[in-house]
C-alpha cells in the first residue's frame, strides 16, 4: 500500500524535474539559435550597423549613469545644501500641476468631440490639436508680453477691471502657477489625441448597456468610458510629463528654477561638471519613474481589445445651455492655447520694421532649416537601418538593440546635452593628443562645439520620432513581399530599396516631417550645444525675449509656428485613420457613420 | 504536400526557401547542400522560386515589372523576351502594363507563378496557392496551374490542406502530420493503399476498425470479415472501410450484426450510424452511406457486408 501511495508522488516530482530540464534546454537552444541566426544570416552588415548605431545613441545616457558613481565634489554638496530642494519641489509641483490640468482639459475635450454633438464640433475636433504646433517657451513669452507690466494688454485690463486687477495680473503672470497653466494649455493635446482615439474605439454596445442599466451620460463617461480608456490616457499623460521635464525655455523665462534650468545654470557657471551630471542623473530617475508608471497602467490595456467589432456610437445631442457651454469651453481652450498666442505674435510681427529681415535673419533661417534637414536625414536613415535590421533578424539581440536606441525620446534635452558633452569631450581629449603625436596635427577640439555635436544630440533625442512612424510603416508591408523579393534573387539592400522603401513612402515622409519640426522647435539642446555665434530660429527668439525684446522674437517665432502646423494635421489624421483601420477596415468615415445612425432625422 | 494547419508543411517550404534555419539536419537541392551544419545559402542565392498564398505581388510595380524583378541580371533583350513568353504561358499577354490591384484574384495568382518561374528556378514552391480564391474559380485555377507547371516543366512542391488539390495536381503526394511524414507515394497508391488510419481518413469519412488476425480474415466488434490479402505482421493495425462500401441488409444474411442508432438524411444519400450488437461503446460505431430512398429504421438490427477488395489494412498511427 505505501508503495502504491508513493507512486503518483514520484511521478509528479520527476515531472517537475524534467520540466526544469526542458526549460533550461529550451533557453539554451534559443541562445544557440540566436548565435546561429547571426552567424548564418550575417553578422551581416545590417546587424553590425544597427548595433553600432544603437551603441552610439545609448552612449551618452550610459555615460551619465556611470558618472554618478564618481566621488562627490564640494560643488555638489553646496548645491544640495542650497538649491536642490527648490529644484525638486518646483519640478514635482510642475509635473503634478500640469498633469492634473492636461488630464482635465484633455480628457474632457476628447469626450466632448467623440461622444457628443454640439455646434462647431467638427471644427473643434481639428482645432483642439492646434496648440501642439506651439513650443511652450513661445507661449510663455506671449502671455508675459501681453499681461506683464507695459504689456500689450496691460492698458486694456487696467481700463476694464481697474488698476488693482491689472497690477495683480501683471505681478503674477510670471509665477509657478501661471507656468502650470501655460504648459498645460500647450501640452493637453497629447492627452486629447490619444484619449479621443481610445473613446472612438470603445465598443458602442458596452456604452449602450451602461445606459440601458440606467446610467446618465455623465455617469457612463466616468464609470465606463474613462476606465476603459485609462491605459491610453496614461500614455498621453506620460508624454505630457516628459515634455514638462524637458522644458527649459518657459521655466527659465518665468524665472521658476527647475531641474532643467538648474542643469544649465550649474553647467555654465561652475567649473566642475559633476554637479550638472548628478542633476541630470536625478532628472533621469524622475523620467524612469514616469515611464514605469505608464507601463503599469498599460498592463491593463488588454481588455481594451476584447471587443472585436467596433461600431461608432450615437453621439449625445447637446441642446440649449449644455450645447452653448460645450462650444464656449472648447473655444476657450483653443483660444488660450493657440489663437491668443498666435494673435499676439502676429501683432508684434506687424509692428516690426521690415529692415529686420536682413542678412543675419536669413542666415539664421538657413542655419535652422539646414541643421534640421541634416539631422532629419540622419534620424530617418538610422531609423530605417534599425527597423529593417529588426525585420531581417527577429532575435532578442536585435530587439534589445532597437529598444535601447529609442530611449532618447523620454530623456530631457538638457540630460542628453550633458551626456553628449561628456562623451565628446572625452573623445576629443583622447583624439587630440593622438592626432598631434601621429600626424603632427594640432587642430584643437575637433568635435565639441561644432555642428557635429548638435547633429549627434538631435539624433539621440529624436530618433524615436522617426523610428515609430517607420516601424508602423514597415508593419503594413507584408513579410511575404520581402520573402518574394529574396526568392527572386534580390539581396537585403535591393529588397529594401526596390520593395520596402517605395511601399512606405508615406510613413517615410511623415517620419521626416515629424523629426524636422521637432528639431526646428528644439531649444534646450540647441542652447547648450550650439557652436559659438550660431543662431537658430528657436535660440534667437528665446534670446530676444530674454533681452526684453519679445516683439522682435515674433518673426522667428512665427516661422517656427508655421512649420510646426504642418505635422499637426498629419498627426490628427493619423489618429483618425488608425481608428478606421482597426475598426473592420471599412472606408466609411466616422462622421458619415455617426450621422447615418444618429436619431436626428 | 498535404497536411492540416499546424502540421509543419509551410515551415518545410520556408526551410527549403531559406527563410527559416533548421535546428538540425541538412537540406540538399539537386545534390547541393544549401543548409547543413557548416553552410547556409541565403534565400536569394538558392535559385528557389516561391508563390505565396495571396500571390504577394509588389503592389507598386506593374505586371511586367513584377515579372522582371527576378531578371535584373539578364540582358534587356532576353529579359523582354522572357517576360513575353511568361505572360503567354500564363495566358495574360495583354496585361503587362496593369497594376496588381487591377487584376482578379486568379489573374494575380497566375502572375505570381510567372514571376516565380521567370529566373528559371531549380525548384518552385507553392504555398497554398488556391486557398485565397473563391470556390468557383478555384477549380479552374487548379487546372490552369497544372497546365502551366506541365508546360514549364519546373520541379514544384505545392503545399495544400486540400487532398483534392494534390490528387488533381501531383505526381507524388507527401502527407505530413505534426511534422512527421505519414506517407509519400503516387496519388493512386495514397488513395488505394493508405499506410495508416490518418491517411485513410484524409479522403473523407472512413471507418477505422480495431481488428485481430484470424484464419482467412479478421475478427472485429462487428464479427468476422474474410480477407484474402497479406495479413499484417504487427498487432498495431486497423481496418479502413469507406462508408459507401458498406452494404446493409435487414434480411440478416450473415453473422456480422449491427444495430442502427441514427439515420441522417443527407440529400444524395442517408448516413447510417451503427453500433455492434455485442457492444454499445462509442468506439465501436460504424458509419455507412445508403440510398436516400432506402427504408432503414433507427433501432433495427441489420447485417453488415463489405466486399473483400474494399477493406484496407492500415497501420495505427495513434
Amino acid at each position: 500500500m505505501p508503495a502504491q501511495q508513493r507512486k503518483p508522488h514520484d511521478a509528479s516530482t520527476s515531472d517537475i524535474r524534467t520540466s526544469g530540464i526542458t526549460r533550461s534546454r529550451i533557453m539554451w537552444e534559443r541562445l544557440l539559435r540566436t548565435v546561429r541566426v547571426h552567424v548564418f544570416f550575417g553578422l551581416s552588415g545590417w546587424t553590425l550597423a544597427a548595433g553600432m548605431l544603437a551603441l552610439l545613441v545609448a552612449f551618452p545616457l550610459l555615460t551619465i549613469g556611470v558618472s554618478l558613481f564618481d566621488p562627490v565634489s564640494d560643488r555638489w554638496e553646496h548645491l544640495v545644501s542650497t538649491q536642490l530642494s527648490t529644484y525638486i519641489s518646483n519640478s514635482v509641483i510642475l509635473v503634478l500641476g500640469v498633469g492634473m490640468f492636461t488630464l482635465l482639459v484633455g480628457v474632457s475635450t476628447a469626450w466632448l468631440v467623440s461622444a457628443c454633438d454640439f455646434p462647431g464640433r467638427r471644427f473643434f475636433e481639428y482645432a483642439l490639436v492646434l496648440p501642439l504646433a506651439l513650443p511652450t517657451y513661445l507661449v510663455a513669452i506671449t502671455y508675459a508680453g501681453a499681461f506683464g507690466f507695459a504689456g500689450t494688454l496691460y492698458g486694456s485690463v487696467q481700463s476694464t477691471f481697474g488698476n488693482a486687477a491689472a497690477v495683480a495680473i501683471a505681478g503674477n503672470i510670471m509665477s509657478r502657477e501661471a507656468l502650470i497653466i501655460v504648459m498645460g494649455i500647450v501640452l493637453y493635446p497629447y492627452v486629447y489625441l490619444i484619449s479621443r482615439a481610445s473613446f472612438m474605439q470603445q465598443s458602442h454596445s458596452v456604452l449602450e448597456v451602461a445606459r440601458l442599466l440606467g446610467r446618465s451620460p455623465g455617469s457612463t463617461f466616468l464609470r465606463v468610458s474613462v476606465p476603459l480608456a485609462r491605459p491610453a490616457i496614461a500614455a498621453g499623460l506620460s508624454l505630457v510629463l516628459m515634455e514638462v521635464l524637458n522644458d527649459y525655455g518657459a521655466a527659465k523665462y518665468f524665472g521658476v528654477p527647475t531641474f532643467t534650468t538648474g542643469i544649465f545654470r550649474v553647467w555654465s557657471s561652475y567649473d566642475s561638471p559633476d554637479a550638472a551630471v548628478r542633476l541630470a542623473g536625478m532628472l533621469l530617475l524622475l523620467v524612469i519613474l514616469i515611464v514605469l508608471f505608464e507601463r503599469m497602467q498599460r498592463g491593463h490595456a488588454r481588455y481594451d481589445n476584447s471587443v472585436s467589432v467596433f461600431r461608432p456610437g450615437v453621439r449625445y445631442r447637446l441642446r440649449g445651455f449644455r450645447a452653448a457651454a460645450a462650444t464656449v469651453f472648447a473655444l476657450l481652450v483653443v483660444t488660450v492655447g493657440f489663437f491668443f498666442p498666435v494673435g499676439q505674435l502676429l501683432y508684434w510681427a506687424a509692428g516690426t520694421p521690415a529692415e529686420l529681415v536682413d542678412g543675419r535673419f536669413l542666415r539664421m533661417v538657413l542655419n535652422s532649416f539646414g541643421l534640421a534637414a541634416m539631422a532629419t536625414v540622419l534620424c530617418v536613415l538610422t531609423a530605417v537601418i534599425l527597423v529593417y535590421t529588426a525585420r531581417l533578424h527577429r532575435t532578442w539581440l536585435v530587439r534589445t538593440i532597437t529598444k535601447v536606441s529609442v530611449m532618447g525620446y523620454a530623456v530631457p534635452g538638457a540630460v542628453i546635452a550633458i551626456g553628449v558633452l561628456l562623451v565628446l569631450s572625452w573623445l576629443d581629449s583622447t583624439l587630440e593628443p593622438l592626432l598631434r603625436k601621429s600626424f603632427g596635427l594640432s587642430i584643437g577640439f575637433l568635435v565639441t562645439g561644432s555642428v557635429l555635436t548638435l547633429l549627434f544630440a538631435y539624433l539621440v533625442r529624436f530618433i524615436a520620432v522617426s523610428f515609430q512612424s517607420i516601424e508602423s510603416g514597415f508593419q503594413s508591408v507584408a513579410e511575404r513581399m520581402d520573402e518574394s523579393a529574396r526568392s527572386l534573387g534580390a539581396g537585403g539592400l535591393r529588397t529594401l530599396l526596390r520593395i520596402d522603401l517605395p511601399l512606405i513612402r508615406g510613413p517615410l515622409l511623415a517620419a521626416g516631417l515629424l523629426a524636422f519640426v521637432d528639431i526646428l522647435k528644439e531649444l534646450p539642446l540647441t542652447l547648450m550645444l550650439r557652436p559659438f555665434n550660431f543662431d537658430t530660429l528657436a535660440t534667437r527668439a528665446f534670446e530676444l525675449a530674454q533681452d526684453e525684446m519679445p516683439a522682435l522674437a515674433a518673426g522667428p517665432a512665427l516661422i517656427i509656428v508655421a512649420i510646426g502646423l504642418l505635422p499637426v494635421f498629419l498627426i490628427n489624421s493619423y489618429f483618425t485613420r488608425k481608428w478606421h483601420h482597426e475598426s473592420a477596415g471599412t472606408e466609411t468615415s466616422v462622421e458619415n457613420v455617426s450621422e447615418r445612425t444618429s436619431p436626428r432625422g | 504536400m498535404v497536411g492540416e494547419s499546424g502540421s509543419g508543411k509551410s515551415t518545410l517550404l520556408r526551410l527549403i526557401a531559406g527563410f527559416e534555419i533548421p535546428d538540425s539536419g541538412e537540406i540538399h537541392i539537386d545534390g547541393t547542400a544549401v543548409c547543413g551544419a557548416r553552410n547556409f545559402v541565403a534565400p536569394e542565392k538558392r535559385g528557389v522560386g516561391m508563390v505565396f498564398q495571396d500571390g504577394a505581388l509588389f503592389p507598386h510595380l506593374t505586371v511586367r515589372e513584377n515579372i522582371a524583378f527576378g531578371l535584373h541580371r539578364w540582358e534587356r533583350r532576353s529579359r523582354n523576351e522572357r517576360i513575353d513568353a511568361l505572360l503567354e504561358l500564363v495566358g495574360l499577354p495583354e496585361y503587362g502594363k496593369r497594376y496588381p490591384h487591377q487584376l482578379s484574384g486568379g489573374q494575380q495568382q497566375r502572375v505570381a507563378i510567372a514571376r516565380a518561374l521567370a529566373p528559371e528556378p531549380a525548384l518552385l514552391l507553392l504555398d497554398e496557392p488556391f486557398s485565397s480564391l473563391d470556390v468557383i474559380i478555384k477549380e479552374q485555377m487548379r487546372e490552369e496551374t497544372r497546365a502551366i507547371l506541365r508546360r514549364s516543366a519546373a520541379t514544384s512542391i505545392l503545399v495544400t490542406h486540400d487532398i483534392g488539390d494534390s490528387i488533381a495536381l501531383a505526381d507524388r503526394i507527401a502527407i505530413l502530420r505534426d511534422g512527421l511524414l505519414q506517407q509519400i507515394d503516387i496519388p493512386r497508391n495514397v488513395y488505394n493503399l493508405p499506410r495508416n488510419d490518418y491517411v485513410a481518413a484524409l479522403f473523407g469519412k472512413t471507418n477505422i476498425l480495431k481488428a485481430t488476425c484470424a484464419d482467412g480474415g479478421f475478427d472485429t466488434a462487428f464479427g468476422f470479415f474474410p480477407f484474402d490479402g497479406v495479413h499484417p505482421q504487427t498487432e498495431s493495425f486497423r481496418l479502413a472501410i469507406k462508408p459507401q462500401d458498406i452494404r446493409l441488409s435487414s434480411d440478416l444474411t450473415n453473422n456480422r450484426r449491427a444495430r442502427i442508432i441514427r439515420v441522417i438524411y443527407r440529400g444524395s444519400h442517408k448516413e447510417v450510424i451503427l453500433v455492434s450488437s455485442q457492444s454499445t461503446q462509442r468506439q465501436h460505431e460504424l458509419v455507412a452511406f445508403v440510398d436516400a430512398d432506402s427504408h432503414l429504421a433507427e433501432g433495427a438490427e441489420v447485417s453488415v457486408d463489405v466486399d473483400v477488395r474494399d477493406i484496407r489494412v492500415v497501420q495505427d498511427s495513434a
